[in-house]
């Protein structure tokens, strides 16, 4: 008795063995497998943050847009996340609207010609809208030009499609969408970022917790000469000039001062040296129409970033305002086609 | 091409699908792996592949006609040491040569100065030239009988998973393993698995998460007078250059591995080193391996006495720092160690305090300081930069410990104090132990490995180049 009982547990141990001899002559295959189930498992149970378009394919689809929009959104990270195309579009009936902003981004001529290329050859009424922060008339922004990266970019990643930025995206590191309070004070918390990447190129975000405050010590810095330094005067006679030339064609042009909380407002202004009657002067004397949307009334997630219902409202602002300059234009032709009209039957 | 790449990941299970059948035919093998090499290579800048060819050549031909013409040895090999000097010279001191020259006609009030050519450094160009130059001085000194076969030859010299950041292989050492094929057994392979999961951890997750805090640092956007900060600045940046290279080396050791072949140990431990020396016979491996092979002994080692060994290590660490670049900085890097070298030498200290109880521990630690002490010099943007770190380092009258909780992450924190846990593991010996070969131990480790390969997917730093690329 004894004897057989023996000899199960040696069959068993046995039994044990080979299966763990199974396991070590697999080992690579075992833990390839195990990692696999992992990253599947904690890629699927994980909570997004991150909705919409995927990432990496939302940007080589901007960087790629050409010939197929009427009405094109042009700026930096404060209009790429404060202007909602669809939106407008409620408004603006028949007209394909397209937010065509990057993070950081500096209004250089080959930006704005590649805002230029995007409004489709065919459309009947063509025209862009400079979201005009004062950090985009800087040097700093127009040497280290997110949209220079993001064009670069598309040359190294021309296989990428939705399917594979899908998997990029579920493969992205746990922690992407958290950060911490400057420099990473832990004791602060984790900020969280919530960030829905649409297919008409806004980017609707959000932050918890949301802190008006955040972006005022960065502004109070970036414009020092060691940053993005001042406004520059010879970018923003180039953007003049480039208005002035878009007129020539027909081409509408609509400008309005970025949103921001009354604090980052007057760092620009003081800081930056962004004199907005000067330059809102030269704007209309090009043939812009100036849209005053009185920027500090809009609530933002960090003091310079829209929060996705303020963005809302700014893009509902600027659809009914362009509506209503384009309604007075239409009655203002008629009228005075009313008025030729005698000339016109003699 | 990174091997942190997804590019990397298509282009090495491509290649392993077509790698069991075509290494069964050696013409096949070393095409095979030539061609793979070349493209892996090419993803950087495929007009580089020239240089690499050309390099090659010229080693392979000066190979062959010193077998062909003994009596004209010595000048093929200067015509080898001259081309493969000339094209590093070129590419990587140029500039730093003519931006001295410069300087010292100003000093002297002169205008004149000769232009920058500023030519793109080709990655890895340092360790194939060095790699090629061994070729032709072993056949030179009559250690290796020069292939007849120039794909045998470009698989040994462009072999892909050592080719941009080393291990530096000796020909003598791999050329007669791409001569056969060795069948890979399980064992093999899972050594290559383990090599590669913590190699990809090491440089993912490690020296990825501390990458940003030390660029921080160094780009002085940071709070300079922080004595604490700057310490655990240093600390932070030898273990993430540590982290960097070995984990480049332990994928490479790895994928070797999956092919059937052999690559030599790079890194062992280097801060568990209680002597300079030791430190550089456990730090990059092949590198000083190959400066006192064709460096410090053909320039007469320590057998001339021991002023002229000291002359001849000064020389050799002084070139050594200069391969890492063409800067001042490595230069003093490079000397620092020279003079830790030379007070070890003339004073024996590290035996002495090994001698006494507990001595070899601190040993230990007062070598790992020098050596963090010398990385300052290495990782600073200019020697000046270099010497108020230093002065931050010891100005004890500023702790600044507010600053260090500011500007360093938990998350570099807790990387850091595990690489230091890993070290202690190790250096306690627990590591070693024979319970790590029981069944469950085994298990444990299979299962390790797999979770340190998840750990580089979603826990992974913001994706840079390894650091010893642009050397």
């Amino acid at each position: 008795m004894r004897r057989s009982m023996g000899r199960n547990s040696n069959d068993s141990r046995a039994t044990t063995a080979r299966k763990m001899g199974f396991l070590l002559q697999e080992r690579t295959v075992v833990a390839l497998g195990f990692s696999l189930l992992l990253i599947f498992g904690l890629g699927f149970s994980r909570h997004s943050d991150v909705s919409g378009v995927p990432d990496r394919y939302f940007w080589k689809m901007k960087v790629s847009w050409r010939d197929c929009a009427d009405l094109v959104i042009t700026g930096d990270s404060r209009a790429l996340r404060a202007v909602s195309p669809g939106e407008m579009e409620r408004w603006l009936p028949n007209t394909r609207v397209l937010n065509y902003s990057f993070g950081h981004v500096g209004y250089t001529e080959p930006y704005l010609r590649a805002a230029e290329n995007v409004l489709a050859r065919k459309s009947s009424r063509k025209g862009v809208i400079l979201c005009i922060s004062p950090l985009s008339l800087t040097k700093g922004a127009a040497d280290q030009n997110e949209f220079v990266y993001r064009r670069e970019l598309l040359a190294k990643e021309k296989y990428m499609n939705p399917h594979l930025a899908r998997l990029f995206h579920f493969l992205r590191p746990l922690a992407s969408n958290v950060e911490h309070e400057e420099g990473g004070k832990a004791s602060r918390g984790p900020i969280r970022y919530s960030q829905a990447y649409r297919a008409d190129g806004w980017i609707a975000t959000d932050r918890t917790p949301r802190n008006e405050a955040a972006a005022v010590a960065g502004y109070s810095t970036v414009f020092g000469p060691e940053r993005d330094g001042p406004v520059s005067p010879d970018i923003v006679d180039s953007v003049v000039r480039t208005v002035a030339a878009w007129r020539q064609k027909a081409i509408e042009v609509y400008g309005f001062r970025a949103p921001a909380c009354p604090e980052v407002l007057g760092l620009e202004n003081t800081r930056g040296g962004f004199d907005e009657k000067a330059f809102v002067d030269k704007f209309t004397r090009a043939g812009g129409i100036w849209l005053d949307l009185d920027p500090g009334s809009f609530r933002t997630y960090d003091g310079s970033h829209l929060c996705p219902e303020a963005a809302v409202r700014l893009s509902r602002e600027l659809g009914q305002r362009i509506r209503a300059v384009r309604a007075k234009e239409k009655q203002e032709v008629s009228s005075s086609a009313d008025l030729g009209a005698p000339d016109a039957a003699q | 091409m990174l091997f942190n790449s997804p590019e990397f990941i298509v282009f090495i299970a491509l290649f392993f699908v077509a790698w069991p059948i075509l290494r069964k035919w050696k013409t096949a093998r070393w095409g095979y792996l030539t061609a793979a090499s070349f493209f892996f290579y090419g993803w950087w800048d495929w007009r580089f592949v020239f240089l690499i060819l050309a390099s090659g050549f010229i080693d392979f031909f000066a190979a062959m006609a010193m077998v062909r013409w003994p009596s004209k040895r010595k000048l093929l090999l200067v015509a080898s040491i001259v081309g493969n000097v000339g094209s590093l010279g070129a590419f990587k001191y140029l500039d730093f040569f003519t931006g001295n020259i410069n300087w010292i006609f100003a000093c002297f009030g002169s205008d004149f100065s000769l232009p920058l050519l500023h030519f793109p450094l080709p990655v890895g160009i340092s360790f194939y030239t060095f790699q090629s130059m061994s070729y032709t001085i072993d056949v030179y000194r009559g250690k290796l009988t020069p292939t007849r076969n120039v794909l045998h030859f470009f698989a040994y010299l462009a072999m892909f998973p050592q080719l941009v950041a080393g291990p530096i292989v000796r020909a003598t050492y791999l050329l007669p393993q791409l001569e056969h094929v060795v069948p890979t057994t399980e064992e093999k392979r899972w050594e290559g698995m383990r090599l590669i999961a913590y190699g990809f951890f090491k440089k993912m997750v490690v020296a990825d998460t501390i990458a940003p805090v030390v660029n921080n640092a160094f780009a002085m956007e940071t709070p300079l007078a922080s004595c604490s900060y700057w310490w655990i600045v240093m600390v932070m940046f030898a273990f993430q250059i540590y982290c960097d290279f070995s984990g480049y080396s332990d994928i490479a050791r790895g994928l070797a591995k999956w092919m059937g072949y052999e690559f030599p140990l790079n890194f062992d431990h280097p801060y568990l080193s209680s002597s300079i020396r030791e430190f550089w016979k456990r730090w990059h491996i092949s590198l000083s391996s190959w400066f006192q092979d064709y460096v410090y002994i053909p320039l007469g080692g320590s057998r001339r006495g021991a002023a002229a060994g000291l002359r001849n290590m000064w020389i050799a660490m002084l070139v050594s720092g200069l391969w890492h670049g063409a800067s001042w900085t490595f230069l003093a890097w490079g000397a620092m160690h020279a003079l830790y070298l030379t007070i070890e030498r003339k004073t024996r200290w590290p035996e002495k305090l090994a001698g006494i109880r507990g001595g070899r521990h601190i040993a230990v630690l007062v070598i790992f300081l020098m050596v963090l002490f010398a990385w300052v010099f290495f990782r600073a943007e200019s020697l000046d930069q270099a010497g108020v770190i230093i002065l931050r380092m010891f100005d004890v009258g500023y702790p600044g410990v507010a600053a260090a909780a500011e500007f360093i992450t938990w998350k570099a924190v807790l990387v850091t104090g595990l690489m230091i846990g890993r070290q202690a593991v190790v250096y306690s010996g627990l590591h070693d132990r024979k319970w790590r070969d029981s069944r469950w131990a085994v298990a444990a480790h299979t299962i390790a490995v797999g979770v340190l390969l998840t750990a580089c997917v979603f826990f992974r730093g913001p994706g840079a180049a390894f650091i010893y690329f642009q050397f």
